[in-house]
């Protein structure tokens, strides 16, 4: 299970950030976030003529005893955020200093769900790795922070990434369509666009949030050694040089760019997140960079 | 196929330690890594099964013993004998292959069981013809294909008491095989290199170093009373030796200090300290002419053949020489030899009918005549013979072009020559010239043939066109020696004439008794046939050492025959053993495998690397 913490300092650098009231969308439940578009609200917007067919009760009668003809008030809709959060407890996600790149991924998903929650949006929970794992829907309020800590905390980290699996069951289960948060190492280079796409087709909004070690950039690496698959436990033993690590490594450059460019081009979201960097730093400056909070 | 160096099969142990290597590289380091799929990608390899992985790692463990087996296989030399189905076989059989090692049997017998092992390791049937390297080369067998007959024919032979001409030899091996690319193989105990330069031969050695005492030379001293014998020696020094001579017949050596006669022999010892080699020892012992003797240096060693020489002591004949001069001091040093009658005449008292074997004329001024039958030496001057015409004379020249091969000039230095002035001396057409400066005669001969059958009609005369007082020949060391060449020219005289032996190999002369050929006995007791070469009689070549005797009516000729070498005759292989042979890596024996072994060992080591070193070893 990873370890991690998420206590006072933490929730400190998370208090003020607020989710972008854009990603919302039309489905959700009525909430605290403002979105260009007429419907069940609050705050005035506008009059518009009253259309033959439309619910009487809609009707301005004030306006309508000064100037004698029928007006709706126009009002602007206020809508619940649903963020649901995948985090990624497979095994490759063990590794990692100073902090694991599953205990990362925790505590990520702690900042946005208590970003959420503070905001009085929908937050749903779920690990997977070979298929989904626990997952908890319907966490309001900030009083439930304690619950989704509890719930990561105790997820085992084991078992082989199967992302297209896992996000297949994760979007028969869900009830509500909303921002999900896919947190993984993404190392499988073509298992992430099916996943993404289902989403999407279903509308969810995505975040992609790829987490990776230095380790998974080969660092400390060198000379003859056997490379062992953490997850499928395969090997390759290899005489590791200057020159097949660079080459190594613009490949995994490359991949996380095709994945960057993958989410970008439909309108999605992409984020770094290296181990070394605290997590604070990527939430607050990573998120508030791709427009996703404010 | 054969190894030349086999020992170096225990290279082959060292797979053991690539077995140990390969075992051991299975614990190396693991690193677990996220994904193995970039690495995967990024090398290109496939993934293989169990039983592929472990037949790929066994391939490369196979590999490795192999490249290990090649290279040992290098290192043994292998040759491959196979690819050539003739085999020529220049055997040494000259003198010094007579020499006994120290298990009791000759260089001879060694180097033909040397021969015979080459031959076992040959293909069966292989084509084997025997050259003997001995003056002159002969053919033992030609492409002779049975080893029992090849045996019994180097049995049957001993080698002779001649010298080798390898070079003969090898050309005859050269243009006797049939195939190009037969094996020429030398069996010696020569050193290789000074004895065939770079020529494409398999070489095999024979012959221990042994200390050697031997003759190299015995001749009569001038004076007629003494005999000085070369001795040469190795390892001896400073080791004390006994020269015996033994005489038979007529002799004089009675007159010699120390000497005994027992069973019709005359015997005389003397001893001597061998130090430095070679060493000159003056007997002070004469013969009569014609007397035989043998010479004797004991203690016997290894080579004994020339341990021993034989001699004949010459029948040196006075020359009559008149000089006709009225002043020459040069000239009378030069003729004052001892087997030389100088009779002075002055240029007036010369008379045509004064009789002498040879007449000299310095600077002539007689009034010209004709021909007369004898021999003349005429120096510049007037031509009293009429010969020759009168020309333009030609200052400050020197000789410019020669005979070389003329006995008159052997052993004279021409460069040295210089002549202020000639007598402007034109030959006839039936002179020889032998000397020239330039377009000038130096020197020429004039033979006119007098009655068939004898001799004194005959006119025999050398020409010098130029006074002595003209030039600085008279002052030239060389001058008595060009004296003396003139004489022996005019009197038909050979060197052999008047040495006591002839060294072994060459051709044998004799004086002619008749124009048919005489019948020789060798010093085996078998009669050789000599033919008519001149006024002489010629042996073609003498293979073994002795007396050799021409009888032809009631006359009867002796010549001595012995092996003379400058060369120290045992100077044979050192630190190797008799039995041993030794190959010289100057030449390539048969097809060398090596090559072709260490080339695929090297390409194998490039696939070895490509296949399983290239990044992936192995894949798990």
């Amino acid at each position: 299970m990873p370890e991690f913490t998420f206590g006072d300092r933490e929730l400190n650098v998370c208090q003020r950030l607020v989710y972008a009231s854009r990603i919302a969308t039309a489905s959700d439940a009525s909430g605290g976030h403002r979105v260009r578009r007429t419907g069940e609200g609050v705050d005035f917007l506008d009059y518009r003529r009253y259309v033959a067919g439309e619910d009487v009760r809609r009707i301005d009668w004030t306006v309508f005893a000064r100037l004698r003809q029928p007006y709706v008030r126009i009002l602007q809709h206020e809508t619940v955020l649903q963020v649901n959060l995948l985090v990624d407890v497979s095994r490759s996600m063990a590794a990692g200093a100073p902090v694991s790149k599953a205990a990362l991924a925790c505590q990520i998903a702690c900042a946005l769900a208590f970003v959420a929650l503070s905001n009085g949006d929908l937050v749903s929970v779920a690990t997977f790795a070979g298929k989904l794992g626990s997952m908890q829907t319907g966490f309001r309020g900030r009083g439930s922070l304690r619950r989704i800590v509890s719930l990561l905390q105790n997820a085992p980290v084991k078992g082989r990434t199967d992302l297209p699996a896992s996000a297949r069951e994760f979007a028969e289960r869900s009830k509500h369509r909303g921002l999900t948060v896919l947190l993984s190492d993404f190392l499988s280079p073509k298992d992430y666009q099916a996943p993404i796409r289902r989403l999407l087709s279903l509308g969810f909004r995505v975040l992609a949030i790829q987490i990776l070690d230095q380790a998974d950039w080969g660092a400390g690496l060198t000379g003859r050694i056997r490379l062992r698959d953490s997850e499928t436990r395969r090997h390759a033993d290899l005489l590791i040089t200057a020159r097949n690590l660079d080459e190594y490594r613009r490949r995994l450059r490359e991949h996380a760019e095709r994945l960057n460019a993958y989410c970008t081009r439909r309108n999605q979201y992409y984020l770094y997140a290296d181990t070394q960097a605290p997590f604070a730093q990527i939430v607050a400056r990573g998120l508030r960079e791709r427009g996703l909070m404010r | 196929m054969t190894l030349l160096a086999p020992n170096a099969l225990w290279w082959l142990l060292s797979g053991a330690l690539i077995v140990a290597i390969f075992l051991m590289r299975r614990r190396i380091v693991v690193v677990e890594i996220p994904a193995l799929e970039f690495w995967e990608q990024m090398l290109r390899y496939n993934t293989l099964g169990r039983w592929g992985r472990r037949l790929r790692r066994w391939i490369s463990l196979a590999l490795h013993l192999l490249i290990v087996a090649l290279l040992a296989g290098a290192l043994t030399e292998p040759i491959n004998p196979a690819y050539r189905n003739e085999l020529l076989v220049v055997l040494d059989d000259s003198a010094t292959m007579q020499t006994i090692e120290d298990d009791g049997r000759s260089r001879f017998e060694h180097a033909a069981d040397l021969l015979l092992e080459r031959r076992r390791l040959a293909p069966s049937g292989i084509r084997t013809t025997i050259i003997l390297a001995a003056a002159p080369p002969k053919i033992l067998t030609d492409s002779e294909t049975v080893d029992r007959d090849i045996r019994a024919a180097l049995h049957a032979r001993r080698p002779r008491d001649c010298p080798p001409e390898f070079d003969q030899a090898l050309a005859l091996a050269c243009r006797g095989r049939r195939d190009d690319a037969a094996t020429i193989l030398v069996i010696s105990d020569r050193d290789a290199a000074s004895l065939f330069g770079a020529a494409d031969v398999e070489y095999l050695r024979v012959g221990l170093d042994q200390p050697n005492v031997g003759i190299a030379a015995v001749t009569p001293a001038r004076d007629e009373a003494a005999l000085e014998v070369l001795l040469h020696h190795r390892q001896m020094s400073p080791r004390t030796a006994t020269i015996s001579i033994m005489a038979f017949g007529q002799t004089a050596l009675n007159q010699s200090p120390g000497h005994r006669r027992a069973d019709n022999h005359a015997v005389a010892r003397t001893t001597l300290v061998l130090r430095e080699s070679p060493a000159l020892v003056k007997l002070p012992v004469a013969f009569l002419p014609g007397d035989e003797f043998l010479i004797r240096v004991e203690p016997a060693d290894a080579f004994m053949l020339d341990n021993t020489a034989y001699a004949v002591w010459p029948a040196l004949t006075r020359t009559r020489v008149r000089l006709v001069t009225a002043d020459n001091i040069f000239m009378e040093a030069a003729l004052d030899q001892p087997d030389a009658a100088l009779e002075i005449t002055a240029p007036n008292n010369w008379t045509s009918s004064a009789s002498a074997d040879v007449t000299i004329f310095d600077a002539p001024a007689v009034e010209p005549g004709k021909p007369v039958p004898g021999r003349y030496i005429i120096f510049g001057g007037v031509d009293p013979f009429g010969l020759c015409r009168v020309g333009e004379t030609t200052s400050d020249i020197g000789p410019s072009q020669w005979a070389a091969d003329h006995v008159l000039i052997r052993d004279v230095d021409l460069l040295q020559w210089r002549i202020a002035a000639t007598n402007g001396r034109r030959p006839p057409r039936l002179a020889r010239r032998v000397v020239e400066g330039g377009e000038t005669p130096l020197i020429f001969t004039i033979e006119i043939p007098g009655k068939i059958g004898d001799p004194s009609d005959d006119f025999k005369a050398v020409y010098i066109n130029f006074d002595l007082s003209n030039s600085n020949v008279a002052r030239r060391a060389g001058f008595p020696v060009f004296v003396w060449n003139a004489l022996d020219y005019l009197l038909d005289k050979r060197p052999e004439d008047e040495q006591v032996a002839q060294s072994a190999g060459g051709p044998l002369t004799f004086p002619a008794q008749s124009r048919t050929a005489a019948i020789v006995a060798d010093p085996a007791g078998q009669e050789r046939k000599a033919y008519v070469d001149g006024a002489r009689h010629v042996l073609p070549f003498t293979e073994q050492i002795g007396f050799y005797r021409l009888e032809a009516g009631d006359s009867r000729i002796t010549r001595a025959v012995n092996y003379y070498s400058d060369a120290s005759s045992v100077d044979a292989a050192t630190n190797t053993s008799a039995a041993a042979r030794t190959v010289d890596p100057a030449w390539t024996p048969g097809l060398p495998v090596w090559g072709l072994l260490a080339a695929a060992a090297g390409l194998l080591l490039i696939i070895e690397a490509l296949l399983f070193h290239r990044g992936v070893l192995k894949i798990g």
